[in-house]
């Protein structure tokens, strides 16, 4: 058994090769392949529907790929014959008995993988359940369910954590908390995997983001990767003699838009570059700014319609 | 902390999982009750008619006396209950998304599908041992009053009593066997009681073909095996009373099977 995660020398601790799940005819991932490091906080992000739910349950051998594989530290999951200790989920909140409490929902659970019991009153406490430990959750917002999902994921004190839109439903101090957890978990080294259909959220949150259109990859890169890919730079000019400027600057090589009969939209030059151009023939401005997008617009950019090619992925 | 994986884990973990949920703790022990109710109640009646007739003690008396030892109503009524308490056992956990985070903190399927086979299994047996015991000693015990009381030396009288112990989880298997296959909560819970309560009633004694068919079903074969009459059952066609247990063991161990293997494969 390797429960030393120190001694780890593999790296990669989720391996998405070439995965592709249909129900019927349906495509939900299409030749799907990523990795995910321990380490770090790793954002999974796509709009809704765009198979990320599919590719975890995969991961979690809770659905049978159609092709390719998915494997946690070198193995399918379903060849582990426990997993608590092996990876820690939340898929969704809802997935508990009504009629149990929390306490008895996490003992099931925690008896099964040979937990000790006082484990379970640790994780309540830890994610702020202590006083509803003997409520039934059939009562519990479904923040508290989240909380008690996050309890279940961190029972058996896993190396590999995967949580599906866990901030759902969860208040403002509630997010914070679960930022600062995820954060402090991949401190200790642990590979945490985190879904969002929300750009925003992972902005605060992942170093990593892994991003999916349509069942398949739009991009696998560092955030700060992305967000500079994804920002398409341009600026935006104002001037009285349109054509002469926008002449001048096709022959620099900047490609245009024109937004209305005195202003141009550049890309392709930076602002200090036009600006050159202008004053040398003399040509009047009355604006010259760069606009640069939010993550959450290249998110979108990326995202929305995954039939444009995005350059930089290999397909 | 140990991350072996020991099979008595499971077996406790499932044995919480019943536990812990209102419709076993409060359910089971009512039923213990109402299945003895229903027997002791059966034995007054009885010394009540044999009163009115005049019998007396002696001859095939105590056969008829065995009959209130675990009635068909009773039957019924443990049957039902098993059957509906083993399939909710299954449908409760498919239908509520539970199975999703069971089977992630146990990726082996068949392990915990066997280990709630197990648990189930052995809490019917011993509530069937139970009720069914405390069934004959309080029911001859009313009937002794009067000397109509048959000792458990009585021909067939053992099988009054054991037959009851083997009906009970052999119903609650057949319930978890029809959930993992139907997965559904309200058909299972329609299904259950239709496979094990009503379809017996519509096949007839009276036609050997039916009768054939009918005798390998629980309930009758149950009846068969507390058949105590030295006359047997007088029906056109009558199983041996081997034949009879047999029926019960393939259920068990047909149910058992499906229920184990039947989430293996496919998407949870």
């Amino acid at each position: 058994m390797r429960r030393d995660r120190s001694a780890l020398t593999v790296v990669v601790m989720i391996d998405v090769r070439h995965l592709t799940k249909r129900y019927g005819g349906t495509t939900a991932v299409d030749d799907l392949s990523f990795t995910v490091q321990p380490g770090h906080v790793t954002g999974f992000l796509g709009p809704n529907g765009a198979g990320k739910t599919t590719t975890l349950r995969v991961i979690l051998g809770l659905h049978a790929p159609t092709s390719g594989t998915a494997t946690i530290d070198g193995r399918p999951f379903r060849d582990r014959p426990r997993g608590l200790h092996h990876v820690g989920a939340l898929l969704d909140a809802q997935d508990v008995h009504p009629g149990r409490t929390a306490t008895a929902h996490l003992w099931t659970l925690a008896r099964s993988n040979g937990i000790p019991r006082r484990r379970v009153g640790e994780v309540l406490e830890e994610v702020g359940l202590g006083s509803a430990a003997r409520r039934r959750v059939g009562g519990f917002s479904l923040g508290m369910k989240q909380r008690l999902g996050i309890a279940t994921a961190l029972l058996g004190d896993p190396p590999v954590l995967l949580f599906d839109e866990p901030v759902n439903g969860l208040d403002p101090e509630g997010v914070r908390w679960v930022r600062d957890l995820f954060r402090r978990l991949a401190g200790e080294g642990r590979t945490v995997f985190v879904s969002s259909h929300l750009m925003s959220e992972m902005e605060h949150t992942a170093d990593h983001l892994v991003v999916v259109g349509r069942g398949r990859l739009v991009a696998a890169e560092p955030l700060g990767a992305f967000a500079a890919r994804g920002t398409r730079r341009c600026v935006v000019v104002r001037t009285p003699e349109p054509e002469l400027l926008a002449s001048l600057l096709t022959a620099a090589g900047a490609a245009l838009q024109v937004e209305d009969a005195e202003t141009l939209t550049v890309t392709g030059l930076d602002a200090a570059r036009i600006g050159e151009l202008a004053f040398q023939r003399g040509v009047g401005l009355y604006e010259l700014s760069t606009r640069t997008a939010s993550l959450e617009e290249a998110f979108m950019e990326l995202t929305v319609d995954r039939s444009e090619h995005v350059p930089g992925v290999s397909r | 902390m140990t991350a072996t994986a020991r099979f008595r884990h499971l077996l406790g973990a499932e044995w919480t999982k019943l536990w812990s949920l209102r419709s076993t703790y409060l359910v089971l022990p009512l039923l213990a009750l109402v299945v003895v109710g229903l027997n002791a109640f059966d034995a007054i009646g009885h010394l009540d008619f044999l009163d009115r007739i005049g019998a007396k003690p002696g001859g095939d008396v105590e056969s008829g006396s065995l009959d209130s030892a675990f009635t068909l109503n009773a039957s019924l009524v443990l049957l039902l209950a098993a059957g509906t308490v083993g399939a909710s056992s299954i449908v409760s956990e498919l239908g509520s998304g539970l199975v999703r985070t069971t089977f992630v903190a146990v990726p082996d399927r068949r392990a915990v599908m066997a280990a709630k086979v197990a648990v189930v299994t052995a809490v019917f047996v011993v509530l069937g041992a139970v009720v069914s015991s405390l069934s004959f000693g309080i029911s001859q015990a009313i009937l002794a009053t009067e000397g109509f009381g048959a000792p458990i030396s009585y021909p067939g009288a053992w099988r009054v009593v054991a037959a009851p112990v083997v009906l009970a989880p052999v119903a609650a298997l057949v319930g978890m066997a029809i959930g993992a296959v139907v997965r559904h909560t309200a058909t299972a819970m329609a299904a259950t009681p239709f496979l094990l309560g009503i379809l017996p009633t519509f096949l007839s004694d009276r036609y050997a073909t039916a009768a054939r068919i009918k005798y390998l079903l629980p309930l009758p074969a149950w009846q068969r095996l507390t058949n105590t009459s030295p006359f047997g059952m007088n029906l056109q066609y009558e199983p041996s009373i081997t034949a009879s247990w047999i029926v019960l063991a393939a259920w068990a161990l047909v149910a058992a099977t499906i229920a184990v293997s039947v989430l293996q494969r496919g998407d949870v």
